[in-house]
């Protein structure tokens, strides 16, 4: 089976720990969404998966091979990195041809007619500058580059931000038309979790540097239910179940619970049970006053 | 889809990027010698003839030095993003270096022909200074593009601070060079010098290469 493996990942900046201590095997041929707030440690994360940057201790595995400096395992990765008119990785100052004629020197399966169709998809100019391009446009051209190195494992970092709703909605296409003719691992980090919600098979959430979750993302779903009704029904409903996203309004109170094995939801009392969607999820382990 | 070997794709970058900053020092020179020769020169023809090698040679080894630096913000984080090693960037590096050297040497020695044709000899020791100036260079360079790397800003004042330096005293160092030019041939130089100044440039060379390969091999990419 081949497994991309992060064993006991920490990485540091000065006494700053942004991973802490992350387990994660990502299973080959499967949409991962990977979610998490802002400076959560998603890019983090998915540069040292892709050896981009150095873990300050930890292993990245692949066919339990060494991911750092080893080109066999290497060649199997690609980050599409979000590209940044000040900074990025060295593209702002070219042209979209330039930097994919680079990036087509670098990837050993680079697929040069999906990514020329691309361009025309996406309606960019070739000639145009990285730095003068639009938010949306810099994320087609990240997308391209991700879906044209035919890359085993696929890391796309805010791919869909900027992007119109029609655009989205192109990208998720084909992203499922990708997957379902090569079968590769796309790992996707996004904000935008609802409407990814359908497209990700599993979903990873990532808090302050530590992997919360990772699991199915329907199975998550069909497990996780907003409760609320009157205090003392809604606390005698959800005895002994972890609570989140806890609100009272008087002498109500709605509570959002993750079942978990075994566990369920008690009858018998007048409480209204909604089940929830991806975002909601996200926000019962995310949101603010939530500490996993 | 084929499958590629993995240096030629780092190399393939590199070529391509060197031979784009060549074409630019080729076109900067021309255009200085153009403004030189529009004002009528020196109107002695031997000294007419050593001003494009001069010009040629000066932006070389400003463009060579400048590279280094720019590498740090295109060439690497560009290579080890797309998927190469920091090895093989670094492998990358060298052969950049090692091309425009090259070039530069041919280009300069071309340029210097009709200048041996009126005066009847070869600037052999300008050649061998500007040399020795363009390995030294580029030692310096990969330096303080490691040292940039390392510590950012801090590493940003001292290279504004050592480019202040370094510019000063090549335009010292090349005017002086230049006057030796007409005078000077190789053979008048003694030979215990030249291998000691070759030794310098070297080391110099390998000092700024091993520092520069010690920064990146464990570089991050930057969002």
């Amino acid at each position: 089976m081949n497994n991309l493996v992060c064993k006991d990942i920490v990485k540091k900046y000065g006494k700053k720990e942004v991973l802490n201590n992350v387990n994660l095997t990502l299973e080959k041929g499967k949409i991962y969404g990977l979610i998490g707030r802002n400076g959560a440690g998603k890019t983090t994360l998915l540069s040292i998966i892709s050896a981009q940057n150095p873990a300050t201790s930890g292993t990245v595995t692949l066919d339990d091979q060494q991911v750092w400096e080893n080109q066999k395992t290497l060649d199997k990765i690609c980050f599409s990195r979000e590209l940044n008119p000040v900074m990025g990785n060295g593209a702002a100052g070219l042209k979209i041809k330039e930097y994919l004629k680079i990036a087509a020197m670098y990837f050993p399966n680079w697929d040069n007619e999906m990514a020329i169709n691309l361009v025309k998809e996406f309606e960019l100019n070739v000639k145009d500058r990285i730095v003068k391009l639009s938010k949306g446009m810099m994320s087609m051209v990240t997308i391209i580059v991700a879906m044209a190195s035919k890359a085993e494992y696929t890391f796309l970092d805010e791919p869909v931000s900027g992007l119109d709703v029609v655009m989205r909605e192109y990208f998720y296409k084909l992203l499922l038309a990708e997957y379902t003719e090569s079968g590769r691992t796309f790992v996707i980090s996004t904000h935008i979790i609802e409407e990814a919600a359908d497209v990700f098979e599993e979903v990873i959430i990532i808090s302050d540097g530590k992997i919360l979750l990772k699991e199915n993302t329907q199975e998550l779903i069909s497990k996780a239910f907003r409760v609320s009704g009157k205090a003392e029904d809604v606390d005698a409903v959800t005895l002994g179940l972890r609570l989140h996203q806890v609100e009272i309004t008087g002498r109500g109170k709605g509570v959002t619970v993750i079942l978990e094995e075994g566990q369920k939801i008690r009858g018998g009392f007048d409480v209204s049970i909604q089940p929830l969607n991806l975002q909601n999820v996200f926000l019962a382990f995310c949101g603010k006053g939530e500490k996993g | 889809m084929s499958k590629k070997s993995r240096i030629n794709r780092t190399l393939k970058y590199g070529v391509i990027y060197a031979e784009k900053v060549f074409s630019i020092i080729f076109i900067i020179s021309a255009i200085y010698a153009l403004i030189y020769y529009l004002q009528g020169g020196f109107g002695d023809i031997i000294s007419d003839s050593l001003m494009i090698p001069f010009y040629m040679g000066e932006m070389c080894l400003i463009m060579l030095f400048i590279i280094q630096i720019t590498n740090k913000s295109r060439y690497i984080p560009l290579s080890i993003s797309f998927g190469s090693l920091r090895k093989e960037t670094f492998i990358g590096i060298q052969w950049i270096n090692l091309i425009l050297i090259v070039q530069s040497i041919i280009l300069v020695g071309v340029c210097l022909i009709p200048n041996q044709s009126i005066s009847g000899e070869m600037k052999s020791i300008g050649i061998l200074i500007f040399t020795l100036m363009l390995v030294a260079l580029g030692g310096i360079g990969q330096l303080i593009a490691a040292v940039s790397i390392k510590f950012g800003k801090l590493g940003g004042f001292l290279i504004g601070g050592l480019l202040f330096a370094l510019i000063t005293s090549a335009i010292v160092v090349l005017a002086f060079a230049g006057d030796i030019n007409t005078d000077i041939t190789i053979d008048s130089f003694p030979s215990n010098i030249k291998i000691l100044a070759i030794l310098v440039a070297v080391i110099i060379y390998i000092f700024g290469s091993y520092i520069n390969y010690r920064v990146l091999k464990n570089y991050e990419v930057r969002a």
